[in-house]
């Protein structure tokens, strides 16, 4: 089934059937697919995957113009970022057919792969060692918030949860402020990034020696390694770890400075007192480059409001990329605060094509972020578009299993596959 | 047994990224001979915290987290002895990762090339900050400039403040992953064709990559993404002693929330009767919520909701984290006993391999720790020209 590509992707001989959903889990899959596996996701059609945005009426999702259009859960921008690569198929667990088919593909398969609550694997009976059973040399990697086990492991999480129970919102702030989730919650795509490594160690692995296993992966431990820095200071120092903005304990002048324009700001770190004095040249500021206060970095650091008041004087006027073409052509490190918008218009992202165009059938083509690595032999690009919900049903089915087309009807008829709610 | 014991990995990267890279291969089983140059001394030797501040070089947390389970050398890369006795190691090895300016090692005839003819097969994983190539390879950067050019900055925080960065070093730890990840495909790549390859990684990438849903999504909609207005409710609730966070907007949520609080003829308020209008009155929503929360702990708010299928989850601070019980029944957090900085602990396994579970071997390795092992046992030099490397300063 895996389409002819230009070049040999490196997992082209794997195959993985998946469950995974939202963010964290399909972020592992896609990225899967994107060096060459195949990789087949599983939704149930009275369940489809959150980040689809629901049905109608109630709709959750970001669409093409802000118009849901007749099928929105295809259209849904969430879900259609983060699974491209990937066949689709729906298919209905509650059903002993359902389930049949299931193991099916799990016999034919290398991986399965879930990010549901850890109670789900377990209430339909699809544990590890029944899978197993049907391929003894099987990879499984299960996500879930808390793990697979422990006093919170049936407990459900997200990555509204996951920041506040791996210590990050706490740590995140202007300083007093109560604690506070990201703009984005990082956490999902870090646990995804650990998932994708866990499967590949497991991989080699199992190239080795030929033997499959089981991995249980908490959200909530992967990010808790994001803070090994703050851990520490505890564990070592007594440190309560409390936030603070953009400074840093070493470098001051530390942090994003606001620039000519509405909501425009350049971030600026000084790593050393070099970089101190060639700031200040850049700034004008010869009196300031021989003020003794901030002639190193502890004297910066404790004089660090008044320092931040003098550069943000410097930097209100200005803006932010010509600060940064000046700041860089001293080696300071310096970039500008860029939206969303201004991402795309990166001239580095732009200049190695970072960013690719992808048509959907159903929304048109628009621009996705890349793979975050480049192999200078095996170049990953986006061979096809999210699958619209159930859309390779019949495919994978009757081409990988062989199900007869009547059987197909029958399933068809009784919901447990389909593409339409 | 470990999953990655095959496979030797020669180590030149500084700082957080590259070191995080190698640490996972190191931490699955590989031999990593983690390689530091006069002009390549470890970055995370500077950064904390200290385990003991008169032994700062030697105690820094974050290299001793970053380098567990590695055997540690040195050798001048500039030299010619230095450069010898690269060439040696490469020679035996799967991967090298660096994170030396783009084109500094072609510069010491270390490039991909050149590596490739002293060892057909093997793979050079780079990770810098801005990638190989393009208008930026050479401009500097730290986490904050990566995240900021990344976009994470600008929806980080308040509206009308400025924008924040994450706390850490999260650009660097999706970077290193990233290598990592790329690092094995390129093996696997190798294992089926025999044939390595130069892996690029950019920072910035790395951190952007986590902003794709957002990208596509503004794209959509013909918006970027904003900072959160300070009348927006945050989701993070106050509560007896802390805060948790909250979301019950969603059926059946709703109705269970009201359950937990005794009052489920609340759950019937015309105010709030789609999902929609407890979104849209997300400010009398918190108003009615409050009063009932701060009746509860946050242990009693996350034991109650929980089974109720409510996402909720307490903003533990650090000391908290530590001490979690949950994350300690798991065993998250290992001791490493090192010569020089005694016990330190920090978190261990990232996840629970059933067969090849992650392991602390060996704490970090003090500065040319294994000059001694590794240039005898491994390449096969004697004990006297070793000395006399060392005596030249080559090593």
């Amino acid at each position: 089934m895996a389409q002819a590509t230009p070049a040999r992707l490196p997992l082209a001989n794997i195959r993985a059937v998946v469950m995974t959903q939202a963010w964290a889990g399909a972020f592992t899959t896609m990225l899967l697919a994107d060096m060459g596996a195949e990789v087949i996701q599983i939704e149930a059609l009275d369940r489809p995957d959150p980040w689809r945005g629901g049905y109608a009426p109630r709709l959750s999702g970001t669409y093409p113009d802000n118009e849901p259009g007749e099928r929105p859960y295809n259209r849904a921008s969430s879900f259609n970022s983060v699974n491209t690569n990937k066949f689709g198929i729906t298919l209905d667990l509650n059903y002993q057919d359902g389930k049949d088919i299931f193991l099916d593909l799990v016999r034919v398969s290398d991986i399965v792969a879930e990010n549901f609550s850890a109670r789900v694997i377990p209430n339909f009976k699809l544990e590890y060692p029944v899978l197993r059973k049907v391929n003894p040399s099987l990879i499984m990697l299960r996500m879930p918030s808390y793990g697979c086990d422990g006093p919170y492991s049936l407990y459900m999480g997200n990555g509204g949860t996951t920041e506040p129970m791996s210590g990050l919102s706490s740590l995140m702030g202007y300083g007093d402020d109560p604690p506070m989730n990201s703009g984005i919650m990082h956490t999902d795509p870090v646990s995804g990034l650990y998932g994708l490594a866990s499967l590949l160690i497991a991989l080699h692995h199992r190239n080795r020696t030929g033997q499959g296993q089981l991995i249980d992966l908490s959200q909530q431990e992967t990010s808790v390694h994001l803070i090994a820095h703050q851990v520490m200071d505890h564990t070592i120092n007594g440190a309560p770890g409390n936030p603070k903005g953009n400074r840093d304990g070493r470098m001051a002048p530390h942090g994003n400075f606001p620039c000519d324009g509405d909501d425009s700001w350049v971030a600026i770190a000084v790593r050393s007192d070099q970089e101190w004095q060639r700031l200040c040249g850049i700034m004008g500021e010869s009196e300031l480059a021989e003020d003794r206060r901030f002639s190193d970095a502890a004297g910066r650091l404790s004089h660090v409001d008044e320092l931040e008041q003098l550069v943000a004087q410097w930097t209100r006027e200005r803006n932010a990329y010509d600060i940064m073409a000046r700041l860089q052509a001293a080696d300071i490190p310096c970039a500008p605060v860029l939206s969303a918008h201004e991402v795309l218009e990166n001239p580095q992202l732009k200049a190695r094509g970072f960013f690719e165009e992808v048509d959907h059938p159903q929304t048109g083509a628009y621009l996705h972020a890349g793979t975050p690595w480049r192999l200078s032999r095996s170049p990953s690009r986006v061979r096809r578009p999210a699958p619209a919900l159930g859309q390779h049903s019949d495919q994978v089915l009757s081409t990988l299993l062989g199900v007869p087309a009547d059987e197909l009807l029958s399933l068809l008829e009784r919901g447990i596959i389909g593409d339409t709610p | 047994m470990s999953a990655l014991s095959d496979l030797r990995i020669i180590d030149l990267s500084s700082n957080v990224a590259g070191p995080l890279c190698a640490k996972m291969f190191a931490d699955f089983g590989a031999d990593v001979i983690k390689v530091e140059s006069p002009l390549g001394i470890d970055e995370a030797r500077n950064l904390g915290p200290f385990a003991d501040e008169e032994e700062r070089f030697e105690t820094s947390g974050m290299y001793l987290y970053l380098n567990t389970n590695k055997r540690g050398i040195t050798l001048d890369l500039e030299s010619n002895q230095g450069s010898s006795l690269l060439r040696d190691l490469v020679s035996t090895a799967d991967l090298v990762v660096e994170s030396y300016p783009p084109g500094f090692m072609a510069s010491i005839g270390m490039g991909f090339d050149a590596l490739e003819e002293i060892r057909p097969g093997i793979v050079l994983t780079s990770v810098t900050p801005f990638g190989q190539t393009g208008p930026w390879r050479d401009f500097q950067a730290t986490d904050l400039v990566e995240y900021a050019a990344s976009g994470l900055s600008y929806v980080n925080g308040l509206a009308e403040k400025e924008p924040l960065k994450s706390p850490g070093f999260e650009s660097y730890y999706q970077a290193g992953l990233s290598a990592f990840v790329g690092s094995m495909t390129a093996i696997c790549s190798r294992d089926l064709t025999g044939i390595g390859q130069h892996v690029d990684v950019s920072i910035l990438e790395a951190a952007t990559s986590i902003f794709g849903p957002q990208l596509l999504a503004s794209l959509h909609s013909g918006s970027s993404p904003q900072r959160r207005s300070p009348d927006t409710p945050s989701g993070m609730y106050p509560c007896k002693d802390g805060y948790v966070s909250l979301n019950v907007r969603h059926e059946p949520t709703w109705q269970h929330m009201w359950l937990f609080f005794d009052e489920p003829e609340m759950a019937g308020d015309p105010r709030f009767a789609t999902q929609d209008d407890r979104r849209r009155r997300g400010k009398e929503l918190a108003d009615l919520l409050l009063p009932r929360l701060a009746k509860y702990t946050m242990e009693e708010l996350f034991h109650g909701l929980s089974p109720l299928r409510i996402l909720v989850g307490m903003a533990l601070d650090v000391p908290a984290v530590v001490n979690d019980s949950h994350l300690n029944e798991r065993e998250l957090f290992v001791k490493s006993v090192h010569p020089v900085a005694g016990e330190v602990s920090f978190p261990g396994a990232p996840f629970n391999m059933e067969e090849t579970p992650w392991q602390l071997r060996d704490p970090a390795p003090t500065l040319g720790q294994h000059n001694q092992e590794v240039y005898s046992e491994v390449l096969g030099y004697s004990l006297k020209e070793i000395q006399g490397w060392h005596d030249q300063g080559a090593i």
